[in-house]
């Protein structure tokens, strides 16, 4: 009798265990910045931008993270912003001009070398920091979540994000980017995933300007490794330009 | 005896060296820092350093190379047409009306893992010039024949040439030439007493440093910075052959020099709080790019962001005396000498002249509909103003404009006088780093600078304007420019200095003529033409 009760009770535990539960958009936010901005990583990564008119302009740089609140971003590619580095430490950001001998602050919401992306989307990948988010239905994007997000910190790239993830693997497929007033700045698409060695994340990800919808720019992680435990004396301002 | 006495004895106490050897120690150390590592890695050189990312050198990982090279640099031809004028106090006789100036640069880093780095910065310049105007016999504007311009000559540019050596994750130490600068203002730095200055119409254009020793002890919230600058008293080509002292002998073209020992010494403490960049710096000069001896200064400089969109900022300094000259004794003994140093009157003065640049940027997030966005879209904009403790009162100002009719009714007479704008001259600057387009040499007090820029304004050109206006007589240069990058590497650029006149009743009276404060120079607009190749 014992042991037919327990038997029971287990079968009655396992029909009400969350285990097949839809994730909560905590566990979304946390899913995004685990592969979009794993806590240390180390990425040889390339920006393109395309105007109006077809011409495109490429950066390459190298990105080092630390944390939560380091990042710092170096040029290599094309020759006139050879030896350009930005730094965010929280909510600083700075960026080291080589001709100047200095770095200058900059803001968060700053266009990215005047592409598409702004600042805090290359170097501010900490989503679970600076929103919260609910689920809301979309009944077109049947196998994705869709996260609707609100800036809880001023440091945020956008006041308001709609984020769509897949829901086989949590990966991001698509977000939009608003103002306070409801004005889209901003689109993305997340495609060419990929396996970094350890991690399996978007290789790649369009972002196009809404204001201006002949243009758009494209990032492409040539390389990104998490298998990196990166100074703190990497992340001190007075370390630019070394 | 104070600090001062205790640092000008030590320095006196080793004056046997004479420069010379000081500037082979300061060169060869700099040197040594980066370079016998790099000869004792070239083997692995060959296959490592050529990694992808040369240039992204700041995470050193166990799969980076040994040593890792950038070079970079530019080829820049800059034509440039001055509306001469023969009208204005200062002589026009040295300012060619059409002038060439081309220049080839190289940016070599080397760096060996975390442990050191070596940078040099090197240009050699070509430059020539004609057509030459002043006035002839009865006065009236005539060319001038073609002659010899020091200015003009081919000249080779070491903006910075230093090694570092990293002694642990929170201090190194650097030697040679380099240009430090701690100071938030971005068309003028009134903190940086170390370098030459920069030009506010383009401050990139100023990469020249200075030669120093620096130990410096970063930690993750706060920096501290110790820095020993020598004056290069004597230099060929843009190398120097003595710092500190002015060697014994006497060289031809060069300043006959003084038994100073020209030097700097100068310590900061950097914090991060509440996300506001603060400096704090205290200075220590004798005889280093102004004629204060045993000077100290303190600085501020602050910057911060507002509500994620405006950097606002903070750039100052604070000092008694003023090492300018003050024309109202202006004596017979001056005009026969050119000993201008009698007129600094003021050197030892007690009065507090403190110079401080208060300034705003901001760059639009969203450039909102036409035609508004044409003007805002990634456009940047700032706004500075500057207090010059330093500058003229208006009674000092009237000064200037008597001393200069003086000068000219001399010259008339014949009476061999100094140059109107040698009186006006920093003293013993032997480095004035890169050739600049304009020169900002304050004379009053109040002023502004406006710039603009928007990158993109039409395909790949970027339009940009700068506006200095001086607030007392409301003359200025407004100095506007278009660039366009035809390729990634090309960048060809068309751009203006123009001279507003301002306020007839607040200029300069000379001779019964007004005349601006920026209508001194005998130039009434000029343009140029550049191209730089980047590679």
């Amino acid at each position: 009798m014992k042991w037919m009760f327990l038997t029971l009770w287990a079968l009655g535990s396992l029909c009400t265990t969350p285990a097949f539960a839809d994730p909560t958009a905590a566990e979304l936010l946390k899913a995004y910045d685990a592969v979009m901005g794993p806590t240390n990583f180390e990425a040889v990564t390339s920006m393109s931008a395309h105007r109006e008119d077809g011409s495109t302009r490429t950066y390459k740089m190298k990105i080092l993270k630390a944390g939560d609140e380091k990042f710092r971003a170096s040029f290599s590619e094309p020759a006139a912003v050879r030896g350009q580095e930005m730094l965010r430490q929280g909510d600083n950001l700075w960026v080291y001009m080589p001709n100047l001998k200095r770095a200058i602050r900059l803001a968060s919401r700053d266009s990215f070398q005047g592409g598409d992306f702004n600042n805090a989307d290359v170097l501010r990948v900490n989503y679970t920091a600076d929103y919260t988010g609910t689920i809301v239905p979309d009944p077109s994007q049947p196998n994705a979540w869709l996260l609707d997000l609100k800036a809880k910190t001023s440091g945020a790239a956008y006041d308001h994000v709609k984020l769509w993830l897949r829901k086989v693997d949590q990966l991001p497929q698509k977000g939009e980017f608003y103002t306070a007033s409801g004005k889209m700045l901003r689109a993305a698409e997340f495609s060419d995933i990929r396996d970094f060695g350890g991690i399996k994340r978007p290789a790649k990800v369009m972002m196009k300007n809404m204001l201006a919808t002949q243009r758009y720019s494209t990032m492409v992680m040539e390389s990104f490794n998490i298998h990196v435990n990166p100074p703190s004396s990497k992340f001190v301002l007075d370390d630019l330009g070394h | 005896m104070g600090f001062a006495a205790i640092m000008a004895r030590v320095l006196r106490v080793h004056r046997p060296w004479r420069g010379t050897i000081p500037v082979a120690v300061l060169m060869l150390t700099a040197c040594l820092l980066a370079w016998p590592r790099a000869v004792r890695a070239q083997e692995p050189l060959a296959d490592e350093a050529t990694a992808d990312m040369a240039g992204a050198d700041f995470a050193s990982t166990s799969s980076d190379p040994l040593l890792t090279t950038t070079t970079t640099g530019f080829l820049d031809t800059r034509t440039t047409y001055n509306a001469v004028s023969v009208d204005r106090p200062m002589p026009a006789d040295n300012i060619p009306a059409l002038a060439n100036l081309t220049e080839a640069n190289i940016q070599l880093k080397l760096q060996w893992k975390d442990r050191a780095q070596g940078l040099a910065d090197l240009s050699y310049i070509y430059q020539g010039g004609g057509w030459f105007y002043g006035r002839d016999a009865a006065g009236q504007r005539a060319r001038v024949a073609a002659h010899d311009v020091a200015a003009l000559h081919p000249a080779a540019l070491m903006s910075e040439l230093y090694g570092t050596l990293n002694l642990g994750a929170h201090a190194n130490l650097t030697v040679g030439k380099k240009r430090v600068v701690w100071g938030s203002g971005l068309a003028i730095n009134p903190t940086d007493l170390l370098n030459p200055p920069k030009d506010p119409t383009d401050p990139t254009l100023q990469r020249a440093g200075s030669w120093l020793a620096r130990a410096e002890f970063p930690f993750d919230e706060f920096t501290v910075t110790l820095i020993g600058a020598a004056k290069a008293t004597r230099q060929y080509a843009g190398v120097p052959s003595a710092l500190i002292w002015y060697p014994d002998y006497k060289a031809a073209g060069q300043d006959p020099g003084d038994q100073l020992s020209h030097y700097a010494l100068a310590a900061r403490v950097y914090g991060l709080w509440q996300e506001t960049d603060i400096n704090v710096m205290y200075y220590f000069t004798n005889a280093y790019n102004d004629a204060f001896t045993d000077k100290s200064r303190v600085g501020l400089s602050l910057s911060h962001v507002f509500w994620n969109a405006i950097e606002l900022h903070v750039d100052g300094i604070a000092q008694r005396g003023s090492s300018r000259i003050y024309l109202d004794k202006l004596d017979p003994t001056v005009m026969a000498t050119g000993d201008v140093s009698r007129l600094r009157t003021k050197l030892n003065d007690t009065d507090i002249r403190p110079k401080l640049l208060l300034g705003a940027r901001w760059m639009p997030e969203d450039a909102g509909a036409k035609p508004l966005s044409f003007l805002l879209k990634d456009a940047t904009f700032s706004l500075e103003y500057y207090y010059n403790g330093e500058g003229y009162s208006a009674k000092e100002f009237r000064d200037v404009g008597n001393a200069l009719t003086l000068m000219g009714k001399a010259a008339a007479l014949g009476i061999t006088v100094p140059a109107g704008s040698s009186l006006f001259a920093a003293p013993g600057v032997s480095d004035p780093g890169s050739p600049q387009k304009f020169a900002f040499e304050p004379m009053r007090r109040h002023y502004l600078f406006l710039s603009y820029m928007r990158p993109m304004i039409y395909d790949d050109f970027t339009a940009n304007a700068v506006f200095i206006l001086g607030a007392e007589g409301w003359s200025g240069q407004f100095a506007p420019s278009v660039s366009w990058s035809a390729q990634e590497w090309l960048s060809l650029t068309l751009a203006g200095f123009v001279t507003v006149p301002g306020l007839s009743s607040q200029g300069l009276q000379v001779a019964d003529r007004s005349y601006a404060e920026y209508g001194l120079q005998p130039t009434d607009w000029r343009a140029f033409f550049s191209a730089r190749v980047f590679y």
